[in-house]
């Protein structure tokens, strides 16, 4: 413990009890945020999710430029994998693991979908589908690969052709917004049928664009952990 | 209970300031930098909590939801966080490869 350090530690104190006193400063949460205003949300959208109703219809946008993060984030990892095979795929599980992967792993696919396509109705959405399909990527990745053959659910390539096929969905929903005269993912505002909300079939472009978001991160976070296994498969 | 997790919060970002000061393998500021967003994440979810809210999806009968604004920042800010973490790792793994350490001071003194 140098000096330097204690000098390091003082600061941080003071400036963890600045921060608590600064936080305590907040207003109280009360009740007064979002009463009726929420209710002006599934006439709007014609989603019940709130949350999917900001990501995919008010801030679509920022969605489009987060997708964007993931691909360019894979694409890079994918440039900065070398071609060096990993030795991490070549530990033998125990059968307790490899019987358990073949109980669960369906459910985990299962679950994925469900949250993908129930987005707009129920907790979840494209991001935390595509997450949960991706783990289950993984999962098969590391529990089936043996020494010689590298397991993989689907290839790399196909990877590649899911995400290139989601942001072409997702930018291909946007500009039928500026095809008809509206603006750049126009939802209720592009003339699509909203449908009653709390359908499956409901929100317009909503569930289509949550189907492109979860392509796309469910490839994207497979794409970056076969680069990070420095695969190329 | 607000104080709990102002104290939390601060407690996680200031302790992966440490860290991120500290420390000299470079997975260990990559783990640093993570608490870090996980201090933020949380203080996101706290700033959209409401008193008496539910979960910000439309049921009859409910009239006070919580905040879906921060909450999809909040969404936004994991799939970011896990990109940079990802892209991060490579790095290091690249550097490991190239220099042999992933010790700061050693890859400072093999500059030139």
């Amino acid at each position: 413990m140098s000096k330097h350090h204690y000098v390091l530690v003082g600061v941080l104190s003071i400036s963890f009890l600045i921060t608590v006193f600064a936080m305590c400063q907040l207003p109280e949460s009360s009740g007064s945020f979002l009463g009726g205003e929420a209710l002006l949300v599934p006439q709007e959208t014609g989603v019940i999710n709130l949350v999917a109703a900001v990501l995919y219809d008010y801030r679509g946008l920022d969605t489009l430029g987060e997708t964007v993060v993931i691909f360019a984030a894979s694409l890079v990892v994918s440039l900065l994998a070398t071609n060096m095979p990993s030795k991490m795929l070549h530990t033998q599980l125990s059968p307790l693991v490899q019987y358990g992967v073949d109980l669960t792993l369906p459910f985990i696919l299962l679950f994925g979908f469900y949250i993908i396509l129930f987005g707009h109705i129920s907790p979840g959405g494209g991001f935390t589908g595509g997450a949960m399909l991706a783990s289950g990527a993984i999962v098969a990745t590391i529990t089936y690969s043996t020494t010689n053959k590298h397991y993989t659910i689907l290839s790399h390539q196909a990877n590649n052709k899911i995400e290139v096929l989601g942001l072409g969905t997702f930018l291909g929903i946007g500009l039928v917004g500026v095809a008809v005269n509206s603006f750049f993912l126009a939802n209720a505002a592009s003339g699509v049928s909203l449908g009653t909300p709390g359908t499956l079939l409901s929100g317009g472009w909503i569930p289509l664009l949550s189907v492109a978001s979860g392509m796309k991160v469910g490839a994207g976070l497979s794409l970056i952990f076969s680069g990070l296994l420095e695969e190329d498969s | 209970m607000d104080l709990v997790i102002y104290l939390t919060v601060a407690g996680l970002f200031f302790l992966g300031a440490y860290g991120l000061m500290t420390q000299r393998n470079l997975i260990k500021l990559i783990i640093c930098l993570n608490v870090m967003e996980a201090a933020l994440l949380l203080f996101l979810v706290r700033l959209s909590h409401r008193t008496g809210g539910t979960f910000p999806i439309i049921q009859s009968g409910v009239w006070l939801y919580t905040d879906p604004v921060s909450q999809a920042l909040s969404l936004t800010a994991i799939v970011i966080g896990a990109s940079t973490t990802a892209l991060l790792l490579a790095l290091s793994v690249l550097v490991y490869r190239a220099y042999g350490t992933l010790d700061v001071r050693e890859l400072r003194r093999l500059r030139g």
